[in-house]
Formats: structure tokens, sequence, C-alpha cells
């Protein structure tokens, strides 16, 4: 029977072939969107899940509490673990790791080759790699508890010395050497973002203008100080804070804890908690899976239309089969088999083609975070569910309702078709889901665009960003002048990072005579005099800081200016500002400029100059000939810097990187409407091919009566243009209420123009009609004389 | 075997109600071979479905082997139907994804007969009809007479008592026709009932007995034996 009616199953598919292969493209293009948002959610649901200890794993964070709003923010004292491995008897284990942003390595093979290593630098000791879980290639960690150590990931292992063992070799930091103690595998899936350990106990050595105390002060509480606690009991997290708050009374100074709450995060919540640096949010993940179900759910009412509208088709084999004692339930599970085969069919080659094209997708789609299979098991674990859902779904209410049909009626053929109410919502709602995702994509495609190509006050224009490690004041003064003897070099500057970038530095200030700290802290902008003529940030009281000032000078920008003296901003210049640790006085105010991304509103900023971070020469190019000067600038930096490695980076992409996170929604959700797009166009079509070879019979008969094609095209498209209209009406208030939703997030956003909706309504009607016009002329221009006699 | 009394249907649309069948009653006995004629319209494909237990009356009395079968639910009609009724048709209704073979063995599957007594009684059957050598084709590979044949065939492979023919020669000249009603008149002698409407003269000629039929009434019956 089972063997019948599969045989059967496959005999049907193959008849209608045309029908079959929509059928099977659509739910295929739909399960491959399911599978591929799969795979990017279990992706990120599986951040650092791996270590062993991951139940009993806390990363250290804090809360600032000032008086207008709380900072968030990830990091500790190396003081502060210290005191937590030694005096907390619920702490099994505390390790920090100090991440710097980037280091020149020499390594000392023949030839001689220079890298830089950037964002992937960790500073730690050997329990590091006890507490969390590593898969050796070689080596152990040993050497990391003393200096000159450094662990290798395969990936830096391999670029360094190539395919064979990397252990005993050595390299050269900053000119000093360290020796290789081991090579791990590079784990897939991890917000630790080392691929270079480097003994803690070197870390002074490498940065000699670390201060002395920096290992022994509370008062270094930096967000680069990544710090996880073991603990013995889940259950004490409760104790350990709270002990962790009479710490900080006791060693920062009474009271403390009320200003700086560290908090114990599970690990398991680090890569979602926005507020602490994480890497995607809860709701975003939520919000994909919700497309990705949408996106199955139209796939699934697709298939149910087009089996239900198929129904006249297949009346006759109903009522005849019944007719022969074939019951409702024997009949359902025909057709039920039927879905199955479909359904088997479209999730295999969706498996198939995902799995296929994964370096294409990764290579065109997702180069900033490609995608990847943790587990071949889940993936088919997950396909095996979708196959259920989809036969359950999508082909348990088209068999119900075939193997329901009247026997007389069915035999007749007398069964409404393609109009029926259930085919007609089910089209609707297929086509507001396609509009919604079309409404969406314009807006985030046009926000994304924003967010990349506004500058807030500052001017973004052929500046490069060349970073070094540090600089010394001979070093400075040389470059100086051979810069400016550049001609294509229009302005330069010293500074920490440029506008529109990620920096967090920041802190409380004091000013002027008032004895309170100010109620809102400041952000920090670093560098030296021309940053202001470099990035094009008008002044608009003052002057500029001087580059050989005795004490410390500020600018500060409109909006601090406007805050600190609400009647007449100007007075705050020649006043004293207290910023941090460090007084000094504000010679100018700057205009507003967004020191941050478009996320964040302007805040205060306070401008000055800092040796110990200055990082970065930016430069501004002028002419047509960039690549000309940059060699000419490239000559100056390597004369200047021998231990260095000259890189470069525009501004612009600086600045693109910044809003990965919406390029990759950006991403998803315009695959999700080219998705919803196709399958609802091929819904239209197979509905529009059965509506034609239903109606071929009266079409001939019209023609014959002497209806033109355009009338005929017309009568056969008009019923389900105006359900694409329908459709257009209804999704219309549904998206604008969503992405206004979605665009609060950001303090700088577009307005959603009526213009939005009209160009996705007409596209959707475009395509729509292209669609279903084919088909209909095609009925139209038929020869009658064919047309009739094949009734 | 079949006696209906005072049977009515009727059907509503939405501007008219027609009157099917008025206050129809008759007997067939056991064995008899019963022509129904009358004009179009007057209820016989009607009568027939609710003789074939397809569809239910909306009054009076159907008894079947005398056993009230009118007010019969879904599942007890088409149990006794597929053991008891064969149905032909004027337009064959065959499956067109099955084989001739395969057409003619669905009955015995739904009746849930063993896998290889199917296939002694589906080759019997189609011997009889002379349609083994086709039955690996398709219907629409046959003629109108072959795909008669083997709707007959798919009629009878169960070996019901009654069998419900409707205009079984309408689709097919008259050399196929009498071919049919050759065989319908064979399995009459073997000992089935049949009933079945025409339009023809000629082929009501085959039957015992003529019932006519005008406004979903019978107005007269000839016996013709
Ligand atoms: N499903 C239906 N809905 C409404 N009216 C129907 C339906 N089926 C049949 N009728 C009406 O019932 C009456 C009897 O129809 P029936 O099909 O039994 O006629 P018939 O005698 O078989 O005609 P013909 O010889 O043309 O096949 C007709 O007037 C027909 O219009
Ligand atoms: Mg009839």
């Amino acid at each position: 029977m089972l063997k019948t009616n599969i045989k059967l199953a496959l005999r049907h598919l193959f008849k209608r072939k045309f029908n079959s292969l929509l059928n099977i493209v659509t739910l295929t293009l739909g399960a491959s969107c399911c599978v591929l948002i799969y795979m990017y959610v279990s992706y990120q649901m599986n951040f650092d899940t791996y270590h062993k200890n991951t139940e009993r794993l806390y990363r250290l964070v804090f809360e600032l509490r000032l008086e207008n709003e709380t900072e968030y923010d990830k990091g500790s004292s190396i003081a502060m673990v210290n005191t937590l491995k030694s005096a907390f008897p619920l702490v099994e284990k505390a390790v920090v790791s100090i991440n710097r942003q980037s280091f020149v390595i020499d390594v000392e093979a023949n030839p001689k080759r220079r890298f830089r290593e950037e964002g992937n630098i960790s500073f730690t000791d050997a329990e590091w790699f006890d507490v969390f879980t590593y898969s050796w290639i070689e080596g152990n960690p040993n050497l990391l508890n003393r200096p000159g150590g450094v662990i290798l990931t395969k990936k830096v292992a391999e670029k360094y010395f190539g395919a064979g063992s990397a252990t005993g070799k050595m390299i050269s930091i900053v000119g000093k050497q360290f020796q290789v103690a081991g090579v791990v595998k590079d784990p897939a899936n991890t917000d630790m973002k080392g691929e270079m350990y480097i003994s803690l106990s070197s870390f002074a050595d490498l940065n000699p203008a670390v201060g002395k105390d920096y290992f022994t002060s509370w008062g270094y509480t930096m967000s680069t100080h990544d710090a996880f606690i073991l603990l013995k009991d889940a259950r004490q997290k409760k104790e350990v804070e709270n002990k962790l708050a009479s710490l900080v009374d006791q060693h920062m100074g009474a009271g403390y804890s009320r200003l700086f709450s560290f908090q114990l995060m599970p690990l398991k919540d680090m890569h979602f908690d926005m507020r602490y640096a994480g890497t995607i949010s809860k709701s975003l993940i939520i919000t994909l899976s919700l497309i990705g179900l949408v996106i199955l759910c139209i796939a699934g009412i697709n298939y149910i239309n087009l089996v239900i509208a198929q129904q006249t088709r297949r009346s006759a084999e109903i009522g005849t089969r019944k007719i022969l004692g074939g019951s409702a339930k024997q009949i359902f599970f025909q057709f039920l088999i039927e879905s199955f085969l479909v359904s088997v069919i479209a999730i295999i080659s969706s498996l198939v083609i995902i799995i296929l094209l994964i370096p294409q997708i990764n290579s065109h789609i997702f180069y900033d975070e490609p995608l990847q299979i943790l587990s071949y098991s889940r993936l088919f674990l997950f396909s095996f569910s979708l196959l259920a859902a989809l036969t359950l779904f999508a082909g348990a209410y088209p068999a119900y309702i075939l193997s329901r049909l009247n026997v007389s009626n069915a035999l007749k053929n007398n069964v409404k078709s393609s109009s029926s109410l259930t085919t007609r919502s089910l089209i609707v709602i297929q086509n507001v889901v396609a509009q919604v995702l079309i409404i969406g994509t314009i807006i985030v495609l046009l926000q994304v665009r924003f967010l990349k190509n506004t500058d807030k006050g500052f001017d973004r224009e052929s500046v490069v960003m060349i970073p070094f490690e540090k600089i010394t004041d001979q070093q400075k003064q040389l470059m100086n002048q051979r810069l400016k003897g550049i001609p294509g070099v229009e302005s330069f500057s010293f500074c920490y990072q440029s506008p529109a970038s990620d920096t967090r530095r920041g802190a409380t200030v004091k000013y002027d005579v008032r004895a309170e700290w100010e109620p809102s802290p400041a952000r920090f902008s670093i560098g030296d005099s021309a940053y202001f003529s470099t990035f094009r940030i008008p002044l608009k009281y003052g002057r500029t800081i001087s580059p050989s000032a005795a004490r410390p000078e500020y600018v500060i920008n409109e909006t601090m200016a406007r805050s600190l003296e609400p009647k007449d901003f100007s007075r705050v210049v020649g006043k004293k500002l207290m910023a941090g640790d460090l007084e000094g006085i504000i010679v100018g105010v700057s205009g507003d400029f967004n020191l941050r991304s478009l996320r964040s509103p302007i805040e205060p900023v306070v401008f000055m100059e800092d040796d110990f971070l200055i990082t970065n020469l930016a430069v501004k190019l002028s002419g047509s000939e960039t690549q000309a000067s940059l060699e000419q600038v490239k000559t100056v930096y390597e004369d200047a810097f021998s231990d260095q490695l000259f890189t470069y980076q525009f501004v612009d992409e600086r600045i693109a990187k910044l809003y990965q996170r919406e390029s990759l929604q950006q991403k998803f959700i315009w695959i999700a409407s080219a998705v919803a797009i196709a399958i609802s166009s091929m819904g239209l079509l197979a509905l529009i091919s059965l509506v034609t070879v239903h109606r071929t019979k009266e079409i001939g008969v019209r023609k014959v009566l002497g209806a033109s094609v355009a009338q005929i095209t017309i009568l056969l498209s008009s019923e389900l243009m105006k359900l694409i209209v329908v459709s257009f009406v209804i999704a219309s208030p549904i998206s604008f209420y969503l992405m206004s939703n979605w665009l609060r997030d950001f303090a700088y956003r577009i307005d959603i123009h009526w213009w939005v909706f009209a160009l996705s309504g007409g596209a959707a009607a475009l395509i729509a009609f292209a669609t279903i016009s084919f088909q209909a002329i095609k009925a139209a221009i038929a020869n009658p004389v064919e047309s009739l006699r094949s009734e | 075997m079949i006696k209906i009394s005072d049977l009515q249907k009727f059907y509503r649309t939405e501007e008219v109600e027609t009157i099917a069948l008025n206050n129809l009653s008759f007997e067939v006995k056991q064995g008899e071979f019963v022509a129904i004629m009358g004009p179009s319209g007057c209820g016989k494909s009607t009568l027939l479905n609710i003789l074939g237990l397809l569809d239910d009356p909306d009054g009076g009395s159907y008894l079947f082997n005398g056993i009230e079968v009118a007010n019969f639910n879904e599942r007890k009609r088409s149990d006794l139907r597929k053991h008891n009724i064969g149905f032909v048709f004027q337009s064959f209704n065959l499956i067109d994804e099955l084989s001739v073979y395969e057409n003619v063995e669905l009955p015995l599957i739904y009746t849930k007969v063993k896998a290889s007594e199917r296939k002694e009684r589906v080759e019997a059957v189609l011997d009889k009809m002379q349609i083994m050598h086709r039955k690996n084709h398709f219907p629409q590979q046959l003629s109108g007479g072959q795909q008669q044949r083997v709707a007959v065939a798919r009629a009878v492979v169960n070996n019901p008592k009654l069998i419900l023919a409707d205009e079984p020669t309408g689709n097919l000249d008259s050399s196929n026709g009498n071919e049919v009603m050759q065989l319908l008149t064979e399995l009459n002698e073997q000992g089935t009932t049949i009933i079945m409407v025409t339009h023809s003269e000629h082929d009501a000629k085959y039957t015992h007995r003529i019932i006519r039929m005008l406004d979903g009434q019978t107005v007269t019956e000839n016996i013709l034996v």
C-alpha cells in the first residue's frame, strides 16, 4: 500500500512537471533560507559553550552609576583579580587577559619577516588555559607563567612558520625575544579574540609607559582587562558580588561600591549582552528566527495553495477512488505522501545547495563573518524537523480538504478552485509578507547607507589612518617636517582614533571652581592640535590646543560647553577643567561631531593630547595622486619607525566597520525579501497557469466571439492583481510600524518617506503583473480551435 | 434486492430549488438487468448515485438486501459499497496515473485483499475482458472501447452483487458499445444484478425491464422478458 502510494505520488509529480517543479523550487528556496538562518542563529547561540566549565564561569563587569546615567562596561583591575584569586574561598580560579590593540612582530625566519597583529593579542598566564578549554596541537602553556613565553593559534603559527612545528621557535615583539611555547587550534565560536597569548609578566616589559602600580592599584579598572572567575558553586554568585562590593569600598575608597557596582555575568550571556560589548542581541536573534519562520510559512502557504488549486484536476480521481471504496483516511494519506515526497526533495536540495554554496555565500555575502556549519548532525536534525513541519502543516491541510470532497460533486468536476476564499487569503498573506520585507529592505538599506556615509560635524574625505605602537618626540618632529613637504598631504594629525569610532574612553569631569563632579561624564577624544584641521572640525570659540603647553589644555565640544554654561557657552574658554584625574584648562570650543557611531547621540567631548595613547597618524590627502602621495608618506614613516610596519586604512572603511551589525541585518533582510518575492511570484505563476487551464475552453469561446488578447489578459490577471493591491494596503502600515521601531534604536536616522511604500508597492505589482501576464498572454494568443478541442 | 419507496432528493442553489427525485418508488430483484430511461435532467444519475450510496436521499426509504441504508453514515456506506457495488460510467473515470492493471487492482487494495490473490484475480478479470495484453498501458493509450472494458473489469473485480452503469455506451461507437453490452449481459447471466441508465433504445433491448422516468418520477415500467 505504501509502496503503491509512493509510486503513484511520483507519477503525479512527473505528470505535472511544471507545477511540481514550482512546488519543489519554492519549498527549496524557503527551506534554504531557513537553513541559512538556522546556521547563523545556531552559530551565534553556541558561542563559548564548549568550555568544560561554562556553567560556573563568569565575566567581571561593572556598572558605573552616575547621577544622570549609568555606564556599562566589562573589565576590572589586575589587583582585583589577584585579590579574588587569593582571598576568596568561593572562587576556584580567577584569570585575566590584558588585550592590546596592536604589535609589530618580527619572525626570525629566513628571510626575516614582519607582521602587524591587531586586536588579537592577549597577555595572560597558564591558568587561562585551565579555565577555558583549548585544543592543543603542540606544547603546553607553562612557559606563560614566566616572562618571555608566547602561545599561538594554528592560524598565526602557520602564518609565521608555515606548516611545520612552531614550538621552541623565537619571535620578536618590539625588539624583545619571545619563545613559542605551544600551538592551539583556532576555536570557531568564541568571543576570546586572542590568537597570540603572551606572558602576563612580560606586559610591563613591552609597555614601559604603564604606571608602577598598574598591577597593584584598584584604580586601573579598564575594559581592556578581561577578567573571568570560575566559581566553586554557581549558586554563590550573589555572595561573591556582595563580598566584591565590600572590597571595592575597602580598596578604592568608602562608598565607591555605590558608584562602581561589580557584577558576575554568566559566560553564556557574554555573547548577547550588548551593554557589555556583546556581539548580537537576543532580540535580533529572535527577529531573525522569526523571519526564517515566516519564510517557511509562506513557502508552506504557497504549497497549500497550489495543492488546493489543483483539486479540480484531481477531483475526478478522488471521486473515483471513493467510489471504489477508498476511505477519506486513505485518500488523506495518499496526498500526505505526495507532500512528503515533495518536501523530502526540497529539503535535500536545500541542504545540498547550502552545503555546496557555503564558500560562495560566505565570500559574496557574509565576508565579514563567515557562516560555518558547527555540527552536521544538528543541521540534519534541524532539516528533519523542517521536513516534519512541512509535511504536517503544508501537507496535512490540503490533504484533509481534498479527502473530504463530496463524491458526486467531485466526479462532476463541480469543485470551485482558484478563487476560493482560502486561496485568496493565502495569496494575500504571502504577498503581505513579501511586501513588508521589501519595504523593510529598502528602509534598512537607506539607513545603513545613511549611517555609513554621514559625517556629523567632521569630514572624512580622503583621510587615511596609519597605525603605530608609540611615538617619541624626535620621531614626531622628523615626520612633521617631512610630511609638510609632501604636496599631496593637505594636513595630518597624530591622534588616538578618528571621529566616528568605537572608542569608549571617558570620565567624569569637574568644572571651574565647582566642588561637585558634573552629573554627566564626558568622552575623551585624543590627538594633537592639527586634529581639527585634518578632520575639518570647526572651532567655535578660542583656539586649538598648543603643542607644547606647560599644563594640559582642553578643547570641549559645543554640547559640553552648553551644559556647563547654559547662558553663554563661550564663557567656558579659559576655565579650569578636571577631566578624570588630570586638571587642565579649556582653551577652545569645537563644533559638535560624532565621536562614536550614529547609534548614539552627540555626547559631551573633551579633546586632549595624551602621548601614551597616540597610536595613529591621520593624513588628509589632496589631489588625485593619492597612491603616489601615500608612497611618499610610507617612505617618511619607514624612515621614522625602523621597528614598525606601514599599513593604512581609509577612514571610510573604518566607519563602515562600525556598522557591521547593521550590514548583516541588511543582508539577511535582503535575502529574506528576495526569497519571499521569488516564492510568492512562483505561487502566482502556478496559480495563474492553473486558472488558465481551467478556463481554456472559456478563453477559446471568448476569442471565437471576438475578444482581443488584451481583454483576455486583463480578464485573467485582474482578479490576482486586486489581491496584490489588497496586500499592499495591509503591508504598508505593518511595515511602517515595524521599521519605525527598528529605527528608534538610532540616535540619527532617516525619515520614512512615502515613496518607499510607493516604490515597493510598484515593484511588487510590477513583478506580479509580469508573472501573471506572461501566462495570461500565452493563453490569450493560443489558437482557439486548439483550446476548444482539448476539452 | 433493492427496494426504494417515496425517495426524495432536492438540490438547493441560491436562487432555485430543484426536485431531482419526487417520491420515487420501485423494486429490483436479485439477478435482474434493469434499464432506466428518461429525458435529460429527469434525475437518472441522481437516482443512481443514491442507489450506489454515493449520495444520501432527502426523504423516503432505501432497503438494500432488506437493510435500511438511507440513513447510513459515510463510513458504513463506504463499507457496504466497496464490497457489494461496482460502477461503470459514461466517461470511464479511470485514474490516469495508474496503469490498466493498477486501475483494476485498486478496489481489491481498498477491500484489503492479499497481494498474491489480487494478482490472480486482476489477471483473471483482465483475461475475461480480453484486455490482458494491455495491462501495463495507461488509460490515455487506449481506445474508448478498451477504456470502458477496463472500467467494467474494475467494476467486477470484487465480485459485486450489483453493478450500476450510467450511460456506459454514451461515449462509444456502436460496435464498441455492443461489445460492452455483451459483457454486461454475460455478467448478468452469471448472476450479477445490473441497473443501467441509458438513452439508447437499442441498448435497452439487452435488459429485462425498462423503468421510464420523467421529472423525478417513474412513469411506466416495460417488461421485456
Ligand atoms: N449538484 C447539483 N446541484 C444542483 N442541481 C443538480 C445537481 N445535480 C443535479 N441537479 C439537478 O437535478 C436534476 C437531475 O439531474 P440528473 O443529473 O440526475 O439528470 P439526468 O437524468 O442524469 O440527466 P442526463 O440524462 O442529462 O444525464 C437536474 O435538473 C439537475 O439540474
Ligand atoms: Mg445523467
